[in-house]
């Protein structure tokens, strides 16, 4: 404001507004009153030019009104805006909001100070019609809820928009606490709201409830809601208004489920991968429980309830009937006698009905039509990124396979192919010599490489083997084909003793596939190749073993021979790290493609010493595959 | 004639070595298995060879990062590398680390025997 400005260039306006304008002088002297003061203090000019500002203000505010005074008197500036309690003339109280502006007024600073009566006791002490239809007005267009509460949580009022969300009339509603129509995770919630309002004085604030209507359903709200105070600043009640975010919020909740199941090779224990998904679901719906059935097994399985059907059978109907999604409500006596609502969502495995999710809830009105939309894009999605994981692996495998095979080509053949072209060469030059010492060193030594390379190739053609057959999983009982390992070793082994000690009970099985002999042989073979002297001894150990819930078996091989340095240790299951006392007449592939079949079986294998902390006194190759 | 070092891993190969570069009058001085073998056995020899064979790919330490470790004993100022892969990618940076050869397998061992004269001459 300017100093030009005279008050009766404002006056006009001071008067119109609804707001209480006061000009004070000197800290506290009241200088000007508008009319809107007047008629609310009760007070006249001849009796405000007697008092201060101080002697309107209600005892219990009037130590924090002088520490503002002292604040001024400093030349400090506190906070512009304030809320006090002024006492009118006949008493009554009125609990005011003030804004606090400097101005220059008559030639000397001034402070303005602009109030506004936020009691709530105005809106309370009305008969609930006229607040019904002032609130009605309110909220009829913004399609709010509304919801005043009592300090006691009994409702005074409800619009009729959020009763008919509700499915209540207001009298079915009215003087019961709001509390009784939250879900329990709500209440617990809306309590430390309460609590945050008056402890931290947030007397405003915004959150989400859920509210259970008649039938049972949930509906997610956001609410904003405020304290209500009497004229003397206590809370007397509160007030909310509610948005109805159940759709929105389960259109969110579902993409991001889905984004958080996107990538499967996150999931490293993929057997509580759909426990996951499931129970993520079902908070998402409300469900009371379900199944995910997918390639004829349930792979998950929540809540209590008895099963009356067969999945394949419904799989096999939905697939008969092109349907994607099936809903019942009321009359679900086909799955469960406790269920009053369900959905049963298809599941399609390259195009085609492989399995289904299935939501159950005891509320007959449970699912929405939308839910049963997003429910569905759900279920196509995650088949689609569960397919695509299996695609991906799929081919990772396919480029190692391809990867290795060109390694082999490039490396050990372009190898064998130089030491023959070069032995060649040194026959054609000695072959006139008559030194039949060098010539039949050089045949031998070619020989020895030709037949490395035939070697090599029957590695290549077992790993062809392996790529097409070991997907093929079953039981397997492990002493027969141990047995069969040994046997064959041996025979290859002729100009070596080898004694094996074998500790494995008959009937001991594993799940693996037909190439597991091929695995032991592999292991039996090193064992016994790097075992220096000309006797061997492998002893061979199986036992069950479980970690957690995993139900393993383990099979030990040890030998006594040179060893393996630790760090060396982890290279001799890689194709292109080779341990360099192992490679010198093999093709370096055997315990690469046993890791390979042992981790296609969904198992491991590593190698510990025989001699704790002594590497050179033999190795232990521990094998570890899912019990049978 | 020229002394030569031969670093491989297969026994075959070495034995190639040996046989087909005498031809031309070379004179082995010693041979390893792997890169760290080798500049052990180097360090300790008299005087170092006037050709090293490195072979890429070994177990423990490969071709590359046998050179890596050669530049910092400093071999490589007194001796001349040639450097022996199937991998034809690996060419750019063995040049880098200052190889004097590349040589691609497969390969001639009498044009190689050949090749060392014209290098040491």
């Amino acid at each position: 404001m300017s100093d030009k400005n005279t008050l009766s260039d404002f006056e006009e306006f001071f008067d119109t507004t609804p707001m209480s304008i006061m000009i004070v002088q000197d800290i506290q002297e009241i200088v000007y009153c508008n009319t809107p003061f007047f008629t609310s203090s009760g007070y006249s000019i001849d009796e405000l030019a007697d008092l201060k500002l101080v002697n309107l203000i209600h005892d219990d505010d009037k130590s924090a009104v002088l520490e503002r005074i002292k604040a001024l008197e400093k030349g400090e500036k506190p906070d512009p805006v304030m809320q006090v309690r002024f006492v009118r003339k006949d008493g009554t109280v009125a609990l005011t909001r003030i804004f606090t502006y400097d101005i220059v007024f008559n030639g000397k600073p001034s402070r303005i100070l602009a109030g506004v009566n936020i009691s709530a006791e105005p809106l309370i002490e009305q008969s609930p019609e006229l607040v019904d239809s002032l609130l009605q007005t309110l909220t009829t267009y913004s399609e709010l809820g509304f919801w005043v509460d009592d300090i006691n949580d009994h409702t005074v009022f409800i619009n009729d928009r959020l009763c008919d969300y509700l499915g209540y009339s207001f009298e079915e509603i009215r003087d019961k606490p709001i509390t009784d129509f939250f879900h329990p995770d709500s209440q617990e919630l809306y309590y430390q709201v309460l609590k945050d309002r008056i402890e931290k004085n947030q007397p405003a604030s915004s959150y989400e409830l859920v509210l259970i209507n008649k039938e049972g359903r949930p509906n997610t709200f956001r609410v904003t809601g405020s304290l209500l105070f009497d004229t003397f600043g206590s809370p007397i009640g509160s007030v909310g208004f509610f948005t109805n975010i159940e759709a929105t919020k389960k259109l969110s909740l579902t993409v991001s489920v889905l984004n958080k199941y996107a990538l499967f090779s996150k999931f490293k224990d993929l057997s509580s991968f759909w426990e996951n998904v499931l129970n993520d679901l079902s908070d998402i719906y409300y469900a009371d429980g379900g199944i995910i059935f997918l390639d004829g097994e349930v792979l998950a399985k929540q809540g209590e309830f008895s099963k009356k059907f067969n999945p394949q059978d419904i799989l096999e109907d939905l697939a008969k009937k092109g349907e994607n999604i099936i809903h019942c409500k009321g009359n679900c006596n086909h799955i469960s006698t406790e269920v009053n609502s369900a959905t049963i969502s298809v599941l399609h495995i390259n195009q085609l009905p492989a399995g289904f999710i299935l939501l159950i809830s005891k509320i007959e009105n449970q699912f929405y039509p939308e839910d049963l939309d997003l429910i569905l894009a759900f279920s196509s999605q995650i088949s689609l990124n569960y397919e695509h994981h299996f695609s991906f692996l799929q081919s990772e495998e396919e480029r190692e396979f391809v990867s290795v095979l060109l390694d082999i080509l490039s490396h050990d053949f372009l190898n064998a192919n130089t030491s023959v072209h070069g032995y060649l060469e040194l026959l054609n030059q000695f072959v006139e010599t008559e030194n039949t010492e060098k010539l039949k060193s050089y045949i031998e030594r070619s020989l020895s490489v030709v037949e490395r390379s035939e070697r090599i190739l029957q590695t290549v053609q077992q790993l062809t083997k392996i790529q097409k057959e070991r997907k093929v999983r079953k039981t397997v009982i492990v002493k027969p084909v141990l047995e069969n390992a040994i046997k064959v070793q041996k025979s290859m082994f002729y100009d070596k003793e080898v004694n094996f000690k074998v500790a494995c009970s008959k009937n001991l099985s594993i799940i693996a596939g037909d190439l597991l002999q091929n695995v032991f042989e592999n292991i039996i073979n090193n064992g016994i190749k790097y075992t220096s002297s000309k006797e061997a001894t492998l002893e061979i150990v199986c036992e069950e073993v479980a970690v957690g819930e995993e139900k393993n078996t383990e099979i030990r091989f040890i030998d006594q021979g040179m060893g393996i340095p630790d760090e060396d240790k982890p290279l001799f299951f890689k194709r292109l790290s080779r341990g360099d006392h192992r490679f010198q007449t093999g093709s370096g592939l055997g315990l690469y493609m046993a890791r390979i079949l042992v981790n296609s079986y969904d198992g491991s294998i590593r190698f510990e010493n025989r001699i704790q902390d002594d590497h050179t006194k033999g190795t232990v190759v521990v094998l570890t595959l899912p019990r049978g | 004639m020229a002394t030569i070092f031969i670093i491989d891993d297969e026994e075959t190969i070495q034995f190639l070595y040996k046989e087909g570069l005498s031809l031309e009058g070379h004179k082995i001085i010693g041979t390893a298995h792997n890169g760290s073998k080798a500049i052990e056995d180097i360090n300790k020899l008299k005087k170092y060879p006037d050709i090293i064979i490195l072979d890429h790919r070994m177990p423990i330490k490969n071709g590359l990062d046998t050179l890596k470790e050669m530049k910092e004993y400093k071999i490589m100022s007194k001796s001349k590398i040639l450097f022996i892969t199937a991998d034809p990618t690996v060419r750019e940076e063995a040049s880098k680390l200052g190889v004097t050869s590349f040589i691609q397998k497969p390969f001639s061992i009498i044009k190689l025997g050949k090749m060392i004269t014209e290098i040491a001459n």
